[in-house]
């Protein structure tokens, strides 16, 4: 048992806040959202060496864990940033877990120099009811149909990684982007979030970029891969909720009222501590299923565990910080704002907690 | 960061669930399910705690030269949840709170005399700190010991001073400068229990666990049992409440009537010929009490970690609490829904289900949200050392 983090981990979180707050000190805004993400940036991330920290030496990587990269989400996090760090170093963890030489030597030293973005359009992952895309095997060649939802930087990536039916099996592919066949739509989201619906109309697919053998199945690969999005999601939340907590426990202490500052009434101290207890226990959940996920478990449990905390307190915290903070809280010169979106967006991405306690029900009363 | 058991302490849990199993014997358990055995006291109960110090389980994070094992905290905490779940009333306060202070600050002579006793399993000790009029404001209180000839005359009355009725010492804090009416005039007094003086008025409460008044009219103990230094009782109290919310809040009790009610709703045939299980609503409010237990479990083994490093922090002991005392409520709640009106069958009614559990559980939880520290002092606490607000008056 042990809850703590080494000096090499924190030496990294430290890392991760600098570049964020020196790029902030830069721009003023981190990110304007007239395009899909700061280049500068994800230029200073890849330059840090923050975008390969789950990926082998070889490929240029850091080669550390699954908990470095959740340490770098709650890191941005903190600082209610868009960018597409969780799609693409997830993905590139996956190709450096499972596929072939050529793929990793083809994809992974793009995306630790940052010159390659990666995206998922997994149906698994969204309570869509749109049905999922299938392969289909032609004249030898492999042809990809349907559609996708809420893929985020789907179009700006390189490659999107879709999962598709093929003779009843889960497949997982990698599809590039630019091949033809393919349209996207782009959706307005809350945060402002670059997300795309995309269309596959007899997209040609090339089996190079397969993570298995076309007759297996990918289940286990989709677990793997749905378990670390999730759970990446749950580590961006922990930094949304602090620092909106932070920013409210600042700004209560400086405004008065009845000559005195707000922070020192009683009912707002008892909203705060509430807010302080719920972080405390998606922290612990969290903190319980990136350990299983890195000990290879599967970690079903776990993760619609600590989703379910993640949807609950992120409506809950979001609501208290606007309210406590009153009329500045939804001024957009003030920062908070960008925290409630984005809680919003947490809340009901990647499965709501509804959908994840169905999972949970299920699984309790399957086992 | 691993957030998991050693090999070693699973197998210290196997054996600890085996060990507890065999012990909690069906004689056992009829005497602890009547109302004036219920929170110990009874003949079975005290062979019990006898025969689990004589197989050395409560010294288990005991420092050697008091006979104990030296385990780490964790390995303790272990133990209390293994405890906890058997349902044993085991003395946590006597053991692992009052007993450490009682080795660390007592007179040479105390120590000798009561210490072999605690880790023996032969004595338990009550606490004696609420009055009528000092509660949650506990600096307040107004019993009084005054010195004479050696010894401590203490006159005055005391409320809720549980087990009381069988223990052997009550751990006493009294007012020793009448000068100063705050926590500064205020010391701890281990007073033996069969001292003249002492009269003890039960009180029956909600959940049938029965509590006492207590009254003390001149008792007379000898100054040897004055614990640490006159007027510096108030360090003792804070540090043994801060070690008492800990095992007040322990997730293993809930955790096992949910896997109990999770097999039950699976054994459970529905009017439509379905197992109760196979619901929606069911295991959605299976899966609300899962999530919940998940993260006061965590919070707890978090504490329990944290302890071992030595850096307890006073919001997190008080997170717990807050927490685990309002989710008693809520899943018992939820967990009685799935049951539905069955759980209000008690253990003494035919038809019961689970032993009638679920109906004496709901009634003994609400005593968590203001005991041990009510929850609005907690969050008070939280905000104050954990979010760094300006402290005032409430």
């Amino acid at each position: 048992m042990d809850f703590s983090l080494s000096a090499q981990q924190k030496d990294l979180v430290n890392l991760t806040l600098k570049v964020l707050k020196d790029q902030s000190e830069k721009a003023n805004d981190l990110h304007n959202l007239d395009t899909a993400f700061s280049s500068s940036l994800w230029k200073e991330l890849a330059n840090t060496g923050i975008l390969g920290v789950n990926i082998d030496n070889e490929y240029g990587g850091s080669q550390l864990s699954f908990l470095e990269t959740c340490l770098i989400a709650e890191s941005l996090g903190s600082f209610a940033v868009t960018t597409p760090f969780l799609y693409t170093t997830i993905l590139a963890d996956a190709i450096n877990t499972f596929s072939s030489k050529e793929l990793k030597l083809k994809i992974l030293p793009k995306v630790v120099k940052g010159q390659s973005i990666l995206s998922v359009g997994i149906k698994e992952l969204s309570d869509d009811f749109s049905s999922i895309p299938t392969l289909d095997f032609q004249n030898k060649e492999l042809t990809l149909n349907g559609t996708t939802n809420y893929v985020a930087f789907a179009k700006e990536s390189d490659f999107i990684l879709v999962s598709c039916k093929y003779n009843n099996k889960i497949k997982l592919i990698l599809v590039n982007s630019k091949s033809p066949g393919i349209k996207f739509s782009k959706l307005v989201t809350t945060t402002g979030e670059y997300q795309y619906h995309v269309d596959f109309s007899n997209t040609k697919i090339n089996q190079d970029l397969f993570f298995s053998k076309l007759s297996s199945s990918d289940d286990k690969i989709l677990n793997w891969i749905m378990n670390r999005m999730i759970i990446g999601i749950c580590s961006f939340a922990l930094g949304i909720n602090e620092t909106s907590l932070k920013l409210t426990t600042s700004y209560t202490s400086q405004r008065n009222a009845f000559k005195k500052p707000i922070a020192s009434f009683q009912a707002v101290r008892h909203r705060t501590a509430d807010c302080y207890i719920d972080i405390a226990c998606l922290r612990v959940v969290t903190e319980q299923a990136i350990s299983s996920i890195i000990l290879n478990k599967e970690a079903k449990e776990q993760v619609a565990i600590a989703k379910i905390w993640c949807g609950d307190i992120c409506h809950r915290i979001s609501y208290a910080c606007q309210h406590l903070h009153g009329g500045i809280g939804i001024d957009k010169d003030y920062s908070l704002y960008k925290y409630n979106l984005w809680a919003k967006q947490l809340e009901l991405s990647f499965g709501s907690s509804k959908f994840h306690l169905r999972k949970l029900g299920k699984l309790i009363a399957e086992n | 960061m691993l957030v998991e058991f050693s090999k070693k302490q699973i197998k210290l849990r196997e054996e600890l669930r085996e060990y507890f199993f065999a012990l909690m014997t069906d004689d056992l358990k009829v005497e602890l399910n009547s109302e004036s055995t219920k929170s110990g006291g009874g003949p079975l109960f005290k062979k019990t705690l006898k025969q689990i110090g004589e197989d050395g389980w409560i010294g288990l994070s005991w420092p050697k030269k008091y006979g104990g094992k030296e385990a780490t905290l964790l390995d303790q905490y272990i133990f209390t949840e293994e405890v906890m779940r058997s349902g044993f009333p085991y003395p946590f306060l006597t053991t692992d709170s009052v007993g450490p202070t009682i080795a660390e600050h007592a007179n040479q002579k105390v120590k000798d005399e009561i210490i072999p006793k605690i880790l023996k399993g032969e004595i338990v000790i009550a606490i004696g700190y609420s009055e009528s009029e000092a509660g949650t404001d506990l600096a307040s209180l107004k019993t009084k010991a005054i010195y004479e000839n050696n010894n401590w005359l203490i006159n005055g009355q005391k409320m809720w001073t549980s087990l009381a009725e069988y223990s052997d010492y009550i751990w006493l804090a009294v007012r020793t400068n009448l000068d100063s009416m705050d926590h500064k005039g205020l010391s701890i007094i281990l007073v033996p229990n069969n001292s003249k003086g002492i009269s003890i008025t039960p009180i029956n409460t909600l959940g049938d666990v029965r509590t006492n008044a207590t009254f003390y009219d001149n008792v007379v103990v000898s100054n040897k049992f004055l614990i640490g230094k006159k007027n510096k009782g108030w360090e003792l109290i804070t540090s043994q409440l801060n070690r008492e919310r800990l095992s007040l809040v322990n997730n293993a009790p809930l955790e096992k009537i949910l896997s109990d009610v999770i097999n039950w709703a699976k054994e459970t045939t529905t009017d439509n010929g379905n197992k109760l299980i196979e619901e929606d609503w069911v295991q959605n409010n299976l899966a609300q009490v899962q999530t919940g237990t998940e993260a006061l479990k965590l919070l707890c083994w978090k504490q329990a970690w944290a302890m071992t490093k030595n850096e307890l922090n006073m919001a997190d002991a008080s997170v717990a609490k807050v927490y685990g005392s309002e989710f008693f409520i809520e899943a018992y709640r939820l967990l009685m829904e799935v049951l539905g009106e069955r759980s209000l069958l008690s253990h003494k009614s035919q038809q019961n289900i689970l032993g009638g559990r679920l109906e004496m559980l709901y009634r003994v939880s609400s005593i968590l949200t203001f005991g041990g520290g009510t929850n609005e002092i907690q969050r008070d606490i939280i905000s104050m050392a954990g979010l760094s607000m300006p402290r005032t008056e409430r």
